[in-house]
């Protein structure tokens, strides 16, 4: 009995001993991380999620403004309708009317709306108390993520990838760094990074016009003060293209396809008009009777900036010889297209060395356009065209540089075409004839006078890259 | 506010109440005696103890006089989470937190003759998968901790048809008490290097089930003196919660917090009524037991699962969009339980078990609610009789988890991969039973 007891006590001690020993023995072990296989998208998947960077062109910039009317038919969104997004589907920073163009003339408070053609001139549509923008205009303030059209007007290729706000953009006072990147929601994160965060699977940039417009429209064109230098624009545009790439890659495990487009010639625009139109506009006798030593500071003006005519409507011919501001001369003329030339280069150089990013000659499908396609409506009206003629021949808005909804058209037909091109696909272009332009917003045209530029129009225009 | 802000933030609010799938899983509990997990739970034809009530109401019908059988097995569970590695080489992790879960086996039965009644108290479905850190976890738009308990009573009787043969009726009378947590998050801000998602509501569901009364059948044969037979089964349960409760609380980033009460208010308010039901299966065990020698019994159970009864989750709540249906899609499952014991002394009876635990969860529904996955268990115990009234028993199991990964062939095969995490999973659960029987 005594030795049974013992057994009876030792069995407990060694079963609690057994016990703690398999307990601690025994437990979870840490899985090892399994990896995912992410494949490069390929096909109709290249086209999910797409996303446009880019500059007043890309933002769908039209009469000197921005406003929904233009936007709506801006070339990403008329992209993105083509490869099948849902109408409303694909954000942008949409701006209900009036517009938002620039400072206006008459009380700097307010910023001016789009232009118009009243039928008499072209003129301001209306104004906005600048401080009123974002909560009043800007229709999708409240849309979590960053807008797939992430296009800033006046942003140059820095901007690109530097600029958070107005505040440190090349353009100081640009508003619209501020509404469209939403520094203040988002923290400060730039217009390449916003657009890395959506993960893009397809991208269009459109970037680098700005570096060679803002000297040219300006009017003193000059090398690295308000001209990028080719040789930095290159390196900052493989920067571009690599940060992109690379932001999106981490994030997602792919790589975007990127379409890229070069910079159009000035000389493309309207709003640069030759010698020789700009006489016919302003109703001034041939240079026989006005030579040009007394019709332009710059005697050997090249182009006149469209501004000119309402200066000189305003001046009179008290106010000749035209001051250098208004044109530019050749050595001026030399430097914007050496630098385009220049950047142009780089960017085929930067596209060629990556198998991901496809090029656009947005310099050459500009050229390319017929000399009525090219010229500015109030032009057209005055070589003897009706309003509602002129309105759907030209390609340009009332601006003179930035395209109207046709215009937008053919730029996104050539994207397309691009895109179809690199990577076999069948996207389907876009009917330019659809594409309606209504100069007037909707108040009619007087056939017989269109011919004016308000000053403060002129004005607008004349802010619209500063 | 737009209206495209309104449905992305309406879709946030609704996904949160995947969260339901709390309800879900490989979570029965078999553990209702401590000398039956001891064994395994290979106990349907040796059922000799109170714990028959749950384990085969027919064993009562040998068994003498009167009794109570009072258990208590706290399990102990513990899970690990890898996550698949990102394209930048980091992978997320994260464990649960230390938890114990008392699960009772409370019994009682009285001998008359034939017949032998009884009343039991047991859990056997529950779970609780409450994972650290939950600002952090990689899951927690999933769940971050969720509670599930069920307690049934029992009351049966059992006939003693013949010496050999006995046969129980019985009913499970039962109920189940829901919890669970999570975030729900939407798509906001622009760094790239951040999570595109920030979590805007914590969601909090509540509710406790109806009563609900399902028939319990058992059957044991003496078909030799050293051969024992022995059927059980339990019907399924269709659990109704009518009292659920959903409380959503903003847990938005500042620049959010306007927008997110806004939508609130817009759902009707932070509470909301809801009801859900939950279908737990039925249980149908076979066993045979076989008396090798005088000290010496080994027994062999297979248990039928109708987990394939679990297809989905339905929740409907007060606001239509809250409403969400939960695709669970489990499988009816085998499990196979080898117990084995021997008589040491009169006094001690040492006992082992080993079961193998087939996963009904398909691969679709795992999630931190519930990372299912088969299981090997090894169990053993010691049974001392201290008097001729008094029965002392301690258990310990181990249940250990496959790892499992809801990634197969590089791609995650999660119904719902938008919050449901992609990786691997591993879990471990230590059961200590004890138990205290007294024969009056």
């Amino acid at each position: 009995m005594n030795k049974h007891t013992t057994t009876l006590t030792k069995i407990p001690a060694a079963a609690a001993v057994l016990l703690a020993l398999l307990a601690a023995g025994c437990g979870v072990d840490t899985p090892e991380p399994v990896d995912l296989t992410i494949e490069q998208p390929t096909g109709e998947a290249i086209f999910s999620n797409y996303v446009a960077i880019g500059n007043s062109l890309t933002a769908g910039f039209m009469d000197g403004g921005l406003v929904r009317n233009g936007q709506v038919n801006s070339y990403p969104q008329l992209i993105a309708s083509a490869l099948g997004y849902p109408a409303g589907s694909f954000m942008q920073p949409l701006i209900a009317m009036p517009g938002i163009g620039s400072t206006s003339l008459v009380n700097t408070n307010y910023a001016a709306g789009v232009l118009h053609s009243n039928g008499a001139s072209i003129a301001v549509v209306d104004s906005t108390l600048r401080t009123d923008i974002q909560s009043t205009l800007l229709l999708t303030a409240q849309w979590p993520v960053a807008y797939q059209n992430l296009g800033v007007p006046g942003a140059t290729l820095s901007d690109g990838m530097n600029a958070t706000s107005s505040a440190n953009s090349q353009s100081p006072g640009n508003s619209y760094f501020d509404f469209i990147l939403r520094n203040s929601v988002f923290g400060g994160v730039v217009m390449c990074d916003q657009a890395a965060s959506l993960g893009p699977t397809l991208v269009t940039c459109w970037l680098g016009n700005n570096d060679a417009l803002g000297g040219a429209t300006s009017g003193e064109p000059v090398l690295g003060t308000n001209v990028t230098p080719p040789a930095a624009f290159a390196v900052m545009y493989e920067a571009l293209l690599d940060r992109v790439t690379s932001t999106v890659f981490a994030r997602t495990g792919f790589e975007p396809i990127i379409i890229t487009a070069n910079v159009p010639d000035i000389a493309s625009t309207p709003y640069f008009m030759p010698k020789a139109l700009f006489r016919t506009l302003a109703g001034l006798p041939g240079p026989d009777a006005l030579p040009d030593a007394n019709l332009f500071t710059e005697a050997d003006a090249v182009f006149v900036r469209f501004p000119a005519l309402s200066y000189l409507a305003a001046a009179g011919m008290g106010g000749l010889p035209l001051p250098q501001e208004y044109t530019l001369d050749v050595a001026e003329t030399a430097v914007v297209a050496d630098a385009v030339d220049g950047f142009n280069a780089a960017i085929a150089a930067a596209v060629d060395e990556r198998d991901h990013v496809h090029l656009y000659d947005a310099h050459a499908a500009l050229d390319g356009l017929s000399q009525a396609q090219a010229t500015h409506f109030l032009a057209l009206v005055g070589s003897g065209l009706t309003p509602v003629a002129a309105a759907a021949t030209t390609y340009f808005s009332l601006d003179g540089i930035h395209p109207n909804n046709r215009g937008y058209g053919h730029v996104a037909n050539g994207f397309i075409a691009t895109i179809n091109e690199a990577l076999d696909t069948s996207i389907p272009s876009i009917n330019l004839a659809g594409l309606a332009w209504d100069p007037t917003y909707g108040i009619p045209i007087d056939d017989k006078a269109a011919t004016g530029l308000s000053p403060e129009a002129a004005r607008a225009m004349d802010a619209i890259f500063r | 506010m737009t209206r495209t802000r309104a449905a992305i933030l309406l879709a946030g609010a609704a996904t949160l109440l995947l969260a339901g799938t709390a309800a879900a899983g490989g979570f029965n509990i078999y553990e209702a005696g401590a000398r039956a997990t001891a064994l395994g739970g290979a106990f349907t034809a040796t059922a000799d103890d109170g714990s028959a009530i749950f384990y085969n109401p027919a064993g009562l019908a040998f068994l003498d006089g009167m009794a109570v059988d009072l258990n208590l097995m706290p399990v102990i569970p513990s899970s690990e989470f890898t996550g698949a590695r990102r394209p930048d080489g980091s992978y997320a992790t994260g464990k649960t937190v230390d938890q114990s879960f008392p699960i009772p086996g409370a019994y009682w039965y009285r001998n008359v003759g034939d017949l032998t009644y009884g009343v039991g108290l047991s859990a056997p479905f529950g779970l609780g998968v409450e994972w650290a850190d939950p600002e952090a976890w990689v899951g927690r738009r999933a769940s971050y901790d969720v509670d599930l308990a069920t307690v049934y009573v029992t009351p049966a009787l059992s006939w003693k048809v013949e010496e050999t043969v006995g046969v129980a009726f019985g009913l499970d009378i039962g109920y189940a008490d829901i919890q669970l947590n999570k975030r729900s998050a939407v798509h906001f801000g622009t760094d790239p290097e951040a999570d595109p998602y920030v979590d805007v509501l914590d969601a909090r569901i509540e509710g406790t089930s109806r009563i609900n009364v399902t028939p319990v059948m058992g059957l044991m044969v003496k078909a030799s003196p050293k051969v024992t037979f022995g059927v059980m089964y339990h019907h399924q349960k269709k659990m109704e919660v009518r009292d659920g409760k959903l409380t959503l609380t903003n847990v938005a980033p500042a620049a959010l917090t306007a927008t997110v009460d806004a939508q609130i208010a817009a759902l009707g308010g932070a509470e909301h009524d809801g009801v859900a039901d939950l279908k737990l299966p039925h249980m149908l065990a076979a066993g045979v037991a076989y008396q090798a020698t005088e000290k010496a019994r080994v027994e062999f159970d297979v248990v039928h699962f109708g987990w394939g009864f679990f297809d989905e989750l339905a929740l409907d709540f007060d606001g239509t969009a809250l409403d969400q249906t939960i695709r669970e899609d489990y499988e009816d499952v085998l499990q196979l339980r080898f117990g084995a014991q021997y008589q040491v002394t009169p006094q001690l009876l040492a006992m082992g078990g080993y079961v193998r635990d087939e996963s009904p969860q398909p691969v679709g529904s795992m999630s931190p609610l519930l990372p299912d996955a088969s299981r090997n268990d090894y169990s053993f115990g010691l049974q001392l009789r201290a008097t001729e009234k008094i029965t002392l028993t301690g258990t310990y199991m181990g249940v250990n988890f496959e790892e499992r990964s809801n990634v197969e062939d590089g791609v995650q095969q999660s119904f719902e991969t938008e919050f449901n995490p992609a990786g691997s999973y591993d879990s471990y659960a230590h059961i200590f039973g004890v138990g205290v029987g007294y024969r009056f």
